[in-house]
């Protein structure tokens, strides 16, 4: 009786409750034409694959679904599964229903809301290695590869430079601790050298110490499920519903893994896939792209063509931008303009070499005419560019920085991870001004100081956990007085937030650090790698909390024109997955080539779709889409003047772009 | 699933390493079993702590559970055989085993520490509940801890209270769980009309409803209302347009909650009796926990009952064990018991038996004991509810015949050592099994000493060879008869069949080493029977006997003799006394040196040429001896050092090595060293 699945039945009664709950009208889910596949989709649990178009509301549909399901869930020890590759959904299921009883029952066990590393590791990996008497202390690729790299010997260090590797080679592919082939010198490196075998103790030592990289965890995962043939059965009875957010991101090995899971063979789950195969855009990360159980489906597939974020313009200049374009419907913005205006003018700044710093400015100005103050405080307004670490200083504009020197790359993540310590500080603060919580500031600087400790070479490496604070406080028990001094440095800056000059910080604040760091590790700190994390920083701990330093914290470039304040976030596309903005302005940046110049014949509609070849284009596309697809309002690119004749100006002025150049 | 392992560390009478606390456990019942303060209560507690219980109660850790000085209590429940709701529930906290066929089992590692921190005032305690054999995995979710809880049963609860109506009963708890209550029947709407039909087919919660919304309607109650409204009038507040109605006070509650307020009136009790005892509420009650426990779809399934012998009697006691065993295994319940009862004991499967002595556990099972499969079935045959004494004992006596079994208390009351006082418990085997009883404490594999049970076992038998003289004596050969060839059928034996002394060590070596071994140490006669050795006294230094109790014994055996004629009236019991004194004096008189032995050994075999006739009962002769050496203490004639004197020295021996443990204060170690110093 209690081990036969039936699904609940979702009704219309129930997407009524839905929209109720999510404060959206009664009739969110039935509109534009009363026939919305946003209905069906809702009411069928059947295997799903569905293809959703940027701004359908496909994660307001999720979420729908999932309080719907959740509410009428009876099982103790059966969950739903919602996979997908950020904590996105997991924060908008949070937002949106955390203080509802359905929204906490989901968050709970026995279900699992989450991102699939989270799941391969806390379902197979981390299992699996515990029963294996590995005890895993830390997943984190950057770490590990540190680790590994400093546990090798100078000479192994210096062939593998001098054969263009670096550390990214030190992890292993399979569960008997092998590691990729290496080219080495004219030929490759045998497996019988001492060179491979120290690469290969190197990894294993680190694992055996329960340092692992993400991609490690796959591999023990596989080993789980080849070693344990149960396991895919108890997952499944488990989790007989499992939802895929952003399915289109999925590399090959996560798709192989989670079809051997949940769907190959007999007796599949019931797996509903969402995702837009036009915004395919984490591959390019570097990891292949699915062919196993690829998404889509097409058996199975549902379009949701309709996009209610922007209107037709916007949807008609983006659309030949999708790799498969399926004629974007735009039925919003849900907002009209303040101003009456019918649609903004959709621009592009054509930037002279010495025109680039000025281009910000511009777009803010831009933005001033176009918006209504309300509009302007109430509304998100960005700067995305598909690159924008620093990789260089030539072909300018290379990245994101190349616009506007401030501009920290570190801090756009959703957990920023800087350079510095005084970075660390830095971002602390900025959470807890946002938040109105001291203890973000002090939980960043005590993850700041365990980072500084994990710098030690070969020091008690202390297992990070959720609560760096009360770690470091236990880790000092023993040694009163460093407790103490580490009490003062939180004391400083994260509860009374003084402000701090270069001097002090050199003086006092550094030497204080290093050593609550080295009684943490329980070694001394070498130089080089710490001294770095321990510089003093630009607009770091001691800048005056004055509105530039504010503003530079998040990424925020503020200007004002006319009275009216515009602030612009600025940051990668990456990190503008997902989101609405107000107004988009796409920055041009250099990837082999100037990105935005390379897809003209897209931009002016003489092109349409994939190329039939090549495969930078379709990705340049698939980022160039999403950051198109952003905007409800406007849509802004910039590119250089260069790049564009008076010919092609013509044919982008006819395809409905406005043009404005900056510099000469 | 089943708790096959549970190691307590650090944990109020339980420490670490080798004084920490493991236990293995059979599915079904396992009964923890042992004398007070021995550690199981802190079993059941640690649990408590690590499963949490069905009643939610919260349960307060102490500063005195921590063992000594310690600042972290450590408690690992390992469980097994998983079933597939199991495994699903609690995948992702699972240890797999190395080869592709061995089955997941899951470890619940429960941590407190004493961090020295205080919050609000009091000593913070962290506790921590993490997956993991070293409980080094993730943190249990408290939605899967829940699955967890334990029904727990306190000692003298009051089965009563919690069988009635009210607040939290657990009838209703019971109640609410059964499908029939919760999804049979209609709910009642409000709507449309009631009849028959309807009526019939309502829902328990549809009757409550139903009630309350009659109840408002009532005439009466809508009178009432009209009454109020009027006062309201009266006072003025009419204009204002306030209007009284009378609701039925949650009415418009969940429906879970509605229905457990009806649950909640509901008694349960036996038709055609008044007030249950205390007895039978406590058997009504375990049937309730019973039920509710196998409702249960997924996780540890498992009753913990300390004492259900309270309120019992040693009637309901075996029925109320017998029924928890049957349901234990039929519907692959866990029940961890514990008992004071010897009455309990005897009716549970010495495999589920679990001693525990000294915060360590000694399971009974098969496999720990040096008990052969025979032995478990002849035990389970014999062991009664006065053998099952030894379960709960400070020292254990094991003796062969009534005789011992009724003189051996007195003997050692008489010198000092009272076996009440100690602790000690006489085991009476019947003249069989002696061994298999001895083997109960005989621990499997264990090298070191921790691993003994360490409670003396003292065995007591008899040499069984007669003096050369008195095969003559007591008839079993004819005067100037010839010996009897060795190997003849005969079933006696004298010491002219063994060529001197080695050949009688041997003998005797091999009485003992059939039982001795770890705590049991085997006392067997210093010449022949306990008769005889009573009545020969203690061998001097220049060889000669004492004479020991020799007329004590003979007048206890003529007493005996005319026992019945005794009791009938017919004889006299001082005349009697009177004729055996002289008789005996007749005796020792007559007594001279034959057949190689002493005058003393001819008199004692004379003294018992007594009881190899069939009209004297050695049961009879000892309660005679019991009573008249008790007397002779009781007017001075016998002071304790003048009986050391004079008692057979393996009585001695016994009787101090039994009662070494029960000195409160000694440990084991001193066991062994006592028993080498006598």
């Amino acid at each position: 009786m209690y081990d036969t699945f039936r699904h609940p039945e979702v009704t219309d009664d129930d997407i009524g409750w839905a929209s109720t709950l999510l404060g959206l009208p009664g009739d969110a889910f039935t509109r534009s034409d009363g026939k919305d596949t946003r209905q069906d989709v809702l009411k069928s649990i059947v295997p799903m694959d569905i293809a959703a178009c940027p701004g359908s509301g496909k994660t307001t549909l999720l979420v729908a679904k999932l309080a719907i399901l959740g509410k009428k869930w009876q099982y103790r020890t059966r969950g739903i599964c919602v996979l997908s590759h950020t904590n996105a959904a997991r924060r908008e299921i949070e937002s949106r229903l955390g203080n509802t009883a359905p929204g906490r029952h989901l968050l709970s066990y026995p279900h699992f809301i989450g991102t699939i590393q989270r799941f391969i590791d806390e379902f197979l990996a981390l299992p699996w290695l515990r029963s294996q008497g590995i005890p895993v202390r830390m997943v984190d690729t950057d770490t590990c590869l540190r680790r590994r790299w400093n546990a090798l010997s100078r000479g192994t260090r210096q062939g593998l430079e001098s054969n263009r590797y670096d550390s990214s080679v030190l992890r292993i592919i399979a569960p008997d601790y092998s590691v990729r082939d290496l080219r080495w010198g004219r030929g490759k490196l045998g497996r019988q050298t001492t060179t491979y075998r120290q690469i290969q103790d190197a990894c294993k030592d680190s694992i055996a110490g329960g340092y692992l990289c993400y991609d490690e965890m796959f591999v023990f995962a596989s080993d789980c499920l080849d070693k344990v043939p149960q396991l895919t059965h108890i997952l499944r009875d488990r989790f007989p519903l499992l939802f895929m957010d952003e399915a289109q991101d999925n590399s090959e090995v996560q798709s192989a893994l989670l079809h051997r899971i949940f769907t190959a063979g007999p007796s599949p789950v019931v797996r509903q896939r969402l995702g837009d195969p036009n915004q395919a855009i984490y591959d390019f990360l570097g990891a292949e792209e699915a062919d196993t159980d690829a998404f889509p489906n097409h058996a199975n597939k549902t379009d949701l063509p309709n996009s209610h974020r922007f209107g037709q313009t916007i949807a008609n200049l983006a659309d030949p931008l999708g790799l498969d374009p399926y004629g974007l419907k735009g039925h919003g913005p849900r907002k009209p303009f303040g101003s009456g205006a019918a649609d903004a003018e959709h621009t592009i700044f054509l930037f002279s070499d010495d025109g680039v710093d000025r281009l910000l400015d511009a777009y803010a100005d831009l933005l001033a005419d176009t918006f209504t103050e309300q509009e302007l405080r109430e509304g998100i307004f960005t700067a995305v560019g598909q690159i924008h670490s620093p990789t260089g200083d030539d072909h300018k504009p290379r990245h994101v920085g190349h616009y506007w020197a401030s501009y920290d790359s570190g801090m756009t993540r959703a957990d920023p991870k800087p350079e510095t310590l005084a970075g660390y500080i830095l971002v602390g603060r900025a959470r807890a001004e946002a938040t109105g919580e001291a203890g973000a500031a002090v939980e960043k600087i005590a993850e700041g100081i365990l980072r500084l400790a994990e710098m030690a070479p070969g020091g008690d490496q202390a297992t990070r956990r959720a609560r760096g604070h009360r770690q470091i406080l236990a880790l000092l028990e023993q040694s009163s007085d460093i407790r103490q001094r580490y009490e003062d440095m939180v004391g400083a800056f994260a509860l009374r937030r003084e402000v701090v000059a270069k001097e002090t910080w050199d003086s006092k604040w550094c030497a204080v650090a290093r050593e609550i760091a080295e009684a943490v590790a329980n070694v001394p700190l070498s130089r080089g790698e710490a001294d770095e994390f321990l510089r003093w920083d630009r607009g770091s701990a001691s800048a005056p909390a004055g509105q530039d330093h504010k503003a530079s914290l998040n990424n925020m470039y503020r200007r004002t024109k006319n009275g009216k304040m515009v602030a612009i976030r600025v940051g990668s596309v990456h990190a503008a997955k997902g989101e609405t903005h107000t107004a988009t302005l796409v920055l041009e940046t250099f990837w082999n080539r100037h990105n935005l110049e390379s897809l003209l014949p897209w931009l002016n509609g003489s092109k349409k779709g994939k190329p039939s070849q090549g495969i930078e284009q379709p990705k340049r596309l698939k980022v160039h889409y999403v950051a198109m697809t952003r905007p409800t309002h406007l849509l802004c690119l910039a590119i250089r003047q260069a790049a564009v004749d008076n010919n092609s100006e013509q044919e982008l002025m006819d395809r409905g772009w406005a043009i404005r150049r900056i510099g000469r | 699933m089943q708790l096959s392992n549970i190691e307590i560390v650090n944990f109020r009478c339980f420490g670490e390493g080798a004084k920490g606390f493991e236990l293995s456990l059979n599915p079904g019942l396992t009964a923890l079993v042992g004398e007070n303060d021995a550690g199981k209560t802190a079993v059941v507690d640690a649990l408590r702590f690590v499963l949490g219980t069905t009643d939610q109660e919260w349960f307060r850790l102490e500063d005195s559970d921590f063992y000594g000085e310690s600042r972290e209590i450590r408690i690992v429940c390992k469980f097994e055989t998983l079933s597939a709701t199991d495994k699903r529930a609690f995948v992702e906290y699972l240890t797999h085993g190395e080869g592709t066929d061995d089955e997941p089992v899951l470890y619940v590692s429960w941590t407190a520490t004493n961090t020295g921190e205080t919050y609000r005032g009091r000593a913070y305690r962290r506790v921590e509940v993490h997956a993991g054999m070293k409980g080094d995995g993730p943190t249990i979710a408290p939605e899967a801890r829940d699955l967890l809880r334990c029904t727990y049963l306190r000692p003298l609860r009051d089965a009563e209270q919690a069988l009635s109506s009210g607040r939290g009963s657990r009838l209703s708890q019971v109640l609410q769980r059964t499908e029939a209550i919760k999804d049979a029947g209609q709910p009642y709407d409000s709507t449309g009309t009631i009849d028959s039909e309807t009526l019939s087919n309502l829902s328990i919660l549809g009757i409550g409803d139903l009630a309350n919304a009659l109840i408002q309607k009532h005439q009466g109650v809508e009178s009432a209302r009209g009454s109020i409204d009027s006062h309201l009038g009266n006072l003025a507040l009419a204009a204002e347009g306030i209007k009284s109605t009378i609701d039925v006070s949650g009415a418009t509650d969940p429906d879970g909650v509605r229905l457990r307020r009806l649950l909640e009136k509901l008694n349960l009790s036996l038709s055609g009796k008044g007030k249950l005892g205390l007895g039978s509420n406590n058997l009504l009650f375990m049937a309730c926990e019973l039920l509710l426990l196998a409702k249960e779809e997924a996780g540890s399934r498992m009753l913990l009952i300390e004492e259900p012998e309270s309120h019992l009697d040693a009637q309901r006691q075996l029925r109320a064990m017998a029924f928890l065993q049957d349901q234990a295994k039929d519907k692959g319940i866990q029940v961890i018991v514990t008992t004071h009862s010897p009455n309990l004991a005897s009716a549970i499967d010495l495999n589920n038996i679990v001693m525990i002595r000294k915060g360590r556990a000694f399971s009974m099972a098969q496999g720990q004991t040096e008990l052969e499969p025979s032995d478990y079935r002849f035990l389970q045959r014999f062991l009664d509810v006065t053998k099952a004494n030894l379960f709960f004992a400070r020292g254990v006596m094991i003796v062969e015949g009534d005789a011992e079994n009724i003189l051996l208390p007195t003997l050692a009351k008489l010198i000092g050592r009272d076996f009440t006082e100690y602790g000690v418990s006489i085991v009476n085997v019947g003249g069989v099994g002696l061994r298999r009883y001895a083997r109960i404490f005989h621990r499997k594999a264990t090298t070191d000493g921790n691993g003994q049970i360490g409670i003396p076992v003292a065995c007591v038998t008899d040499m069984d060879v007669m003096p050369d003289c008195a095969p003559t004596i007591i008839g079993k050969m004819k005067e100037g008869q010839q010996w009897p060839p060795k190997n003849s059928n005969r079933r006696w034996r004298a010491k002219r069949d063994f060529t001197g002394q080695d050949q009688l060590r041997d003998h005797r070596k091999q009485l003992t080493s059939k039982t001795d071994g770890q705590c049991v140490k085997t006392f067997v006669s210093d010449e022949w029977t306990l008769e005889y050795d009573l009545a020969l006294g203690r061998k001097g230094d220049d060889g000669q006997f004492s004479g020991g109790l020799a007329k004590d014994v003979y007048i206890a055996a003529c007493l005996a003799e005319k026992d019945e004629a005794i009791h009938a009236g017919q004889e006299d019991v001082k005349a009697v006394r009177q004729s055996a004194s002289e008789q005996f004096t007749l005796l020792s008189q007559k007594a001279v040196a034959a057949d190689g032995c002493t005058a003393q050994e001819v008199i004692a075999s004379h003294v018992y040429a007594m009881f190899a006739k069939d009209s004297v009962s050695k049961a009879v002769a000892a309660q005679y001896l019991a009573e008249r050496l008790l007397k002779k203490a009781r007017d001075g004639k016998l002071t304790e050092a003048d009986l050391r004197k004079r008692l057979p020295r393996y009585l001695l021996r016994a009787i101090k090595y039994v009662t070494s443990a029960g000195s409160t204060s000694l440990g084991s170690a001193s066991v062994a060293e006592e028993a080498k110093d006598v």
